[in-house]
């Protein structure tokens, strides 16, 4: 939702969340998959360096998603009924 | 001198059918040469083996296999039907037609990858259909072997086309029971100052047995054009789909009788100025798709100069996305455009997206229902066409619990229905 | 005679306030509080055989086991319809009787109605498989409640057919059905055209609700000259919530200094958020904003500017009208301080 109201302002905005789906339904232009809802850039599973290398690379995708074209609305639609 | 295009409906109301020696029409009662009309069909030898059978509204009896229906028709004039499909070419949309209006004629068949429809004649399922209030003329076909799908699809419209207009024609020379004047040029001197209103009827394009046939030929032949409203209500377009659901095609009855043409000429020179019809494919890339919808809205807007359009779609959902092209095509022109459409909500009807695609510009959207929603039929004495289907279990005769999406005209995208949806 | 069986927590139930919230599971042969109301609603023709008091904690913190521990207590005796609560717009309250109801439904087969303000975050939750009367916010609204919960259940009860959410007093359950209408789709088409035409008011069939599009910002052309912001709707604050920003149902944002950190430390910063559990995130609160990859980058020249702050929001039962608010505060402030590019991370 904040995302979208950032973009609406004309500054691009990367949304990252593990929740997929509904950011898909809810039309987020641009997005990047997190670990899980309790931990979106991390993983308590894993060591603390190799946390820190997945942040980054979470990080890394979500800064790249800012300075990509995003997909409209028009565009995705199209997408989904081709599937 | 300029002769505007004058259609006149000459109609015969239909109250019984039935097999007799000769096939003949009279008060009301409409008898049919068995032997003589499946002799007729059978000239075609793509075709196997053929049976004709009657039901009539209120019969414990249910349909099967169902792939088109058609209307008794046939023009005065040349005592033919379904320009470009059968015999000579000619122009839809003016003269006279003859309709055995209460009959319709069922194309029954059955190949692997063909979808058919079921009717049922009592019971609650026939509050689903119109075709239950209908005495209908079944035409039973198998195909010859070895005879392809898309062949196969071809013998059997030219069957049920035939048979339409050998049953038209025992109209001839008789006094209809009623006549209705189509001709948009007969009306009142203030019809330039009423709203001018359209119709953009999408048309499945998709490929062999999976399209309307326009004059003869494929739909995907044509890019958006415009058509008298005259033409497309007297068997210029014919339902060729056969390899797609009943839910997401037009049956040649549908369009023969299309609700959105026939309403907007009902109110032409009273409430509106029915300017006319576009129609457009439905294709299958995103370019082709931006391109058509370019079109058709240039053609409603700086050729028929309407105010407004209703637009109707063809397919599943893949089409939604066109639907939503030609609104926003119409719309940036400053068309005000009110859309219809079949809602994709899941048997439960908790979908949260009820079509493939959306825009904002399509604020009035009018509803023919669920198309994923699932109905219970009651068992039947009677089965017109074969005992199974595919996609459905069991023994047909049984009672059934099967998606609406089998019931010819249960989801109707040209709107001729009923069904909508209630949010709870 | 109609034997109903109610739910109530530890409030309405009359044993105790918050304080109480830990109460297991008890029975009673009678009404209790506001069971009394159905006792005179069903006068003559039913009663409250039985009313089931929790405590809002037991039910909602003990799993799958405490759940059931509570369900078991209503199929003992034969019954005919539950009714549990209303909850109000307590959340944890409003669980227990949407989960409660569920059970009764799915697995007793019997009729079960609660009721809840429609922005207790138990209505996304339960509205699909459960009957849920809206109410007011607090317990003013009791005495409206009850009957039409009560009503609601009867005509279940009896079999009889659900009308429309307006009609029946329950918060849409997002569910549509197919109905016949009295005219035919293309007369309906032609009819909201003629509306459309003149300029009046006209209803869509098909809403496309929530489904607000917006089209996309331009890219960040060169990111080795942007400022970068961070922004989150998981409820980071300070430790100790100097601010006191909102668990849930946000109204509000706010924005914390981060401009001489190289990341967020667990002393310095928790989540408040309601929504899910907070450990990981408590543990280190770089798995919610980033700040210490973010840090690295920039002293890597990946982007020019760390912006000095991060913005924050709690996104758990948010009214979308809020979220929308919010939302349009915090764009505001990043288009007047000349962000380039905004990184909004979710739980």
């Amino acid at each position: 939702m904040l995302e979208k109201e950032i973009e609406r302002a004309g500054i691009p905005a990367v949304l990252v969340t593990t929740l997929l789906p509904t950011a898909r339904m809810l039309r987020a232009n641009r997005v990047v998959p997190g670990i899980g809802i309790t931990n979106p850039l991390g993983d308590p599973r894993l060591s603390p360096a190799e946390e820190k290398a997945v942040r980054k690379n979470i990080t890394a995708s979500a800064l790249e998603a800012l300075t990509r074209k995003a997909q409209g609305d028009d565009e995705r639609a199209a997408q989904d009924a081709r599937r | 001198m300029d002769e505007a295009m004058k259609l006149e409906m000459c109609y015969f109301d239909v109250s019984g059918v039935q097999f007799g020696p000769t096939t003949a029409y009279s008060d009301g009662l409409l008898t049919i040469n068995k032997k003589e009309l499946i002799g007729l069909v059978a000239q075609d030898k793509r075709l196997g083996a053929i049976n004709v059978e009657i039901a009539c509204p209120g019969e414990r009896t249910r349909i099967t296999n169902v792939l088109d229906i058609s209307e008794p028709r046939v023009k005065v004039e040349n005592n033919d039907y379904f320009s470009g499909m059968l015999g000579e070419i000619h122009r839809a949309g003016e003269g006279k037609t003859n309709v055995l209006r209460g009959a319709a004629v069922l194309e029954i068949g059955s190949i692997e990858g063909f979808y058919g429809g079921l009717i049922d004649m009592a019971g609650s399922g026939s509050s689903l259909t119109p075709y239950s209030k209908m005495h209908n003329v079944c035409i039973l076909a198998t195909p010859a072997p070895d005879i392809g799908t898309v062949e196969y699809g071809l013998a059997l419209k030219g069957a049920g086309l035939k048979t339409s207009v050998y049953l038209g024609r025992a109209t001839r020379g008789l006094e209809p029971t009623s006549v209705e004047t189509f001709n948009l040029d007969q009306t009142s001197a203030h019809v330039a100052d009423l709203p001018g209103v359209g119709y953009l009827f999408q048309l499945h394009s998709h490929g062999d047995s999976r399209e309307p046939f326009i004059y003869g030929d494929n739909s995907r032949r044509y890019y958006p054009t415009i058509l008298h409203p005259n033409e497309i209500v007297d068997g210029a377009i014919v339902c060729g789909h056969y390899n797609i659901s009943t839910s997401i095609k037009n049956s040649t009855y549908t369009i023969l009788n299309h609700p959105v043409i026939l309403g907007l000429y009902r109110r032409h020179g009273k409430e509106l100025n029915f300017k006319g019809v576009v129609i457009s494919s439905e294709p299958t890339s995103l370019a082709e798709i931006k391109r058509t919808s370019m079109m058709a809205a240039n053609l409603l807007k700086h050729v028929l100069r309407v105010d407004g359009v209703i637009v109707t779609k063809e397919g599943g959902g893949h089409t939604d996305v066109d639907l939503m092209e030609n609104c926003d095509a119409c719309e940036s022109l400053g068309i005000k455009t009110v859309l219809i459409d079949n809602e994709w909500l899941g048997p439960e009807g908790t979908s949260e997206l009820p079509l493939l695609a959306v825009s904002r510009n399509a604020d009035a959207m009018i509803s023919v229902g669920n198309v994923d929603a699932m109905i219970e039929l009651p068992s039947m004495e009677r089965i017109i066409g074969w005992e199974t289907m595919p996609e459905i279990a069991g023994d047909l005769r049984g009672e059934l619990y099967i998606p609406i999406r089998f019931i010819p005209n249960g989801i109707s995208q040209a709107g001729f229905t009923y069904l909508t949806t209630e949010g709870h | 005679m109609i034997r109903v069986i109610h739910y109530l927590n530890q409030f309405f139930g009359q044993i105790g306030g918050e304080e109480k919230a830990g109460i297991g599971p008890k029975i009673t042969n009678s009404a209790v509080g506001p069971g009394m109301l159905i006792d005179r609603l069903l006068e003559g023709r039913g009663k409250v055989i039985a009313t089931v008091i929790c405590g809002d904690n037991y039910f909602t913190e003990n799993g799958e086991e405490g759940a059931e521990e509570v369900f078991l207590l209503i199929p003992r005796q034969e019954f005919d319809i539950f009714i549990a609560g209303p909850a109000f717009n307590a959340g944890r309250y409003g669980l227990a009787c949407g989960e409660l109801c569920k059970r009764v439904t799915e697995r007793l087969g019997l009729p079960a109605v609660t009721g809840m303000f429609p922005e207790n975050p138990a209505v996304e939750l339960y509205k699909k498989s459960v009957y849920i009367i809206g109410t007011t916010g607090n317990a003013a609204g009791m005495s409206k409640a009850i009957p039409r919960m009560v009503n609601l259940a009867l005509k279940l009860l009896r079999g009889e057919p659900v009308g429309k959410p307006e009609q029946e007093g329950y918060i849409p359950q997002g569910i549509k059905k197919n109905v016949l209408s009295d005219k035919l789709a293309s007369e309906r088409a032609i009819e909201v055209l003629f509306k459309k035409l003149r300029g009046e008011p006209f209803e869509t069939e098909i809403p496309f609700r929530g489904l607000d599009l917006v089209p996309p910002a331009p890219p960040i052309e060169r990111l080795e000259e942007a400022t970068i912001a961070l922004v989150t709707e998981g409820g980071l604050v300070p430790k100790g919530n100097p601010d006191g920003l909102e668990s849930a149902r946000a109204t509000r944002y706010a924005r914390y200094l981060v401009k001489d950190l190289e990341m967020l430390g667990s002393d310095g910063f928790q989540s408040i958020h309601r929504g899910f559990d907070t450990t990981f995130i408590n543990e280190d609160p770089n798995r919610l904003i980033p700040l210490d990859a973010l840090r690295r980058m920039e002293r890597d020249g990946a982007f020019k500017r760390l912006f000095p702050h991060f913005f924050v929001t709690t996104g758990v039962a948010t009214t979308i009208d809020n979220a929308k608010k919010i939302g349009k505060k915090i764009a505001t402030e990043l288009v007047s301080a000349g962000v380039s590019g905004a990184i909004v991370t979710s739980t």
